[in-house]
């Protein structure tokens, strides 16, 4: 399965799913599949996240730790 | 003739006089006494308000003495028509002293004041007046005219770089955009001033530590040319053609206000002219100098101009800082509001595909309930269907089978009555030729030999003829 997907792709696309399940419209054949897509996906989203929020943290303490009186 | 005269005058004043033998004379502290008298007699304590002009003037200051000249020009020629030596004691010098804080201007040369004055004659000093009063209101209204004179000038002469809006003037160095920092300053004064220091002070020792380039532009900012110097300190800064972000014009520090410089017209032109934003800082509370009015921003003191540039500084540090804590916050929320989403998302849809699981699940098991019921109600259905069916082919089959007995009984008695031993009982015979059964006349002539079968008997015959049997039945 492809996961070079964007944040933005993978978000939505999980909605999709999320959607998707939520109005039963999933048959029982792709369920497994599908709830497996989205738990790929969530890990694609939190470590994007993650990775994102490490960068943002290291970002801001440079940020702050340059001379500002 | 002085005799003559001398005579003459004591005779007219009816004094004392003192003749000697050779000349009549009389000593000069007399004389002196005798104008005193009259000057006294006709002046007495007697005050006037009198407008002059100061010249020769010099300043004692312990104790406080003014000594100068008042003078009165012709107007059209410009020649003293008047002068006469004036002194100020130590009451007139304190109305003095109130008069330069007021008016902001020094008292000195050139000055037209309005003074109330004390006409007086000293055997020593001779003839003078004495300054009781000086009146600031003249002076400033004095001012304030030239002022206006010089604005309307600037409005007049300038159209395309000075415009008045309400009290403001709006003039081409205050259209200029400061920088969002100032660092690269033309500063124009006078370094020993304490103005001066103060300014470098201020700009040096800011406690944000922000470091500045400071070029000097060494100028007199007050007396005779100043205004000049510095405007010609103007117009060096502009051809230099260094880039500085800032030109700040300073004075203060001890000197008495002598702002007449910094309204004079050709400074203020340039000011407004100038294409580097001007800042002031002349050292003056109470008045605004045109030159002030034309720079781009007037501060009071030249410590309030490095005030003022640091603070400008400042202001574009602290829009940074404010930004970076902007996007510090933005960031921390907008992840934290992905973070939700996503845990909100997993929730759903670990959630919902267990429902969705477990409503799979139940729809099943519900039919398997139904599977597992169904059948036998089904084979009950069929079996009772079949007893009936079981039942009903019974009945059927004996009505069947007594129908197929009637109609046979029925057909037996029709064979019965049918059978040729009944027919020939009732009396009917059989007809036959060589041994067949004739019903039709066809193939039989007259001479055939025809047997004629009876119940009981045979009789043998010959065709005699055969005639058509017209409808009549045997």
């Amino acid at each position: 399965m492809e996961l070079n997907l964007s944040y933005e792709e993978a978000y939505a696309e999980l909605k999709n799913i999320a959607a998707e399940i939520e109005e039963e419209s999933v048959s029982v054949d792709v369920l497994a599949t599908k709830v497996k897509r989205a738990s790929e996906l969530i890990t694609l989203c939190q470590d994007k996240l993650k990775a994102t929020e490490k960068d943002v943290m290291t970002i801001i303490q440079q940020m702050e730790s340059k001379p500002t009186p | 003739m002085p005799t003559n005269r001398c005579i003459d005058f004591i005779l007219q004043k009816n004094i004392t006089l003192c003749i000697l033998e050779t000349q009549a004379f009389i000593k000069l502290s007399e004389l002196t006494q005798r104008i005193k008298d009259v000057i006294n007699l006709q002046f007495g304590e007697q005050s006037f308000w009198v407008l002059a002009e100061v010249s020769g003037h010099k300043f004692y200051p312990n104790p406080e003495r003014h000594y100068f000249e008042f003078l009165e020009k012709d107007e059209a020629s410009k020649q003293p028509i008047a002068k006469v030596r004036a002194v100020a004691w130590s009451g007139g010098s304190e109305r003095i002293r109130v008069f330069e804080k007021e008016t902001g201007q020094q008292f000195g040369n050139g000055m037209q004041v309005l003074t109330l004055l004390r006409v007086e004659f000293n055997a020593a000093f001779g003839f003078q007046l004495i300054i009781l009063d000086i009146d600031p209101t003249y002076t400033i209204g004095k001012i304030e005219q030239q002022k206006r004179d010089t604005l309307e000038r600037l409005l007049r002469e300038n159209p395309d770089k000075v415009s008045r809006v309400g009290d403001d003037y709006i003039t081409f160095n205050k259209r200029q955009a400061l920088k969002a920092v100032l660092q690269h300053i033309a500063l124009v004064g006078s370094p020993n001033s304490e103005g001066f220091s103060d300014f470098c002070h201020t700009l040096q020792t800011n406690r944000f530590g922000y470091g500045f380039q400071l070029d000097v532009f060494q100028s007199a900012v007050q007396g005779e040319g100043a205004d000049r110097e510095i405007k010609n300190k103007l117009i060096q800064i502009f051809e230099s053609g260094r880039k500085y972000d800032v030109v700040v014009i300073i004075r203060g520090g001890g000197s008495k206000s002598d702002l007449l410089t910094f309204d004079a017209y050709g400074l203020a032109q340039t000011v407004a002219r100038f294409p580097i934003p001007i800042v002031t800082g002349l050292g003056h509370h109470n008045d605004v100098s045109i030159t002030d009015l034309m720079a781009h921003t007037a501060t009071k003191t030249p410590t309030k101009a490095a005030e003022f540039i640091v603070s400008h500084n400042r202001a574009f540090e602290e829009a940074l800082v404010y930004l970076q804590q902007g996007i510090v916050i933005k960031s921390q929320q907008l992840l934290a509001q992905h973070n939700k989403r996503i845990s909100q998302a997993r929730e759903a849809v670990v959630n919902q595909s267990r429902n969705l699981l477990i409503n799979y699940q139940r729809s099943l098991m519900a039919f398997t309930t139904q599977l597992s019921s169904k059948p036998s109600i089904l084979i009950n259905h069929k079996l009772n269907d079949m007893l009936h069916l079981q039942a009903n082919l019974k009945s059927h089959v004996n009505k069947l089978l007594l129908w197929h007995k009637g109609t046979l009984n029925h057909y037996a008695s029709v064979v019965k009555i049918m059978s040729p031993e009944n027919i020939l009982k009732k009396g009917f015979a059989i007809l036959s030729v060589q041994g067949k059964i004739v019903t039709d006349v066809k193939g039989l002539e007259k001479g055939n030999v025809l047997m004629v079968l009876m119940e009981k008997h045979q009789i043998e015959t010959i065709i005699e003829s055969i005639k058509e049997n017209n409808g009549t039945k045997s």
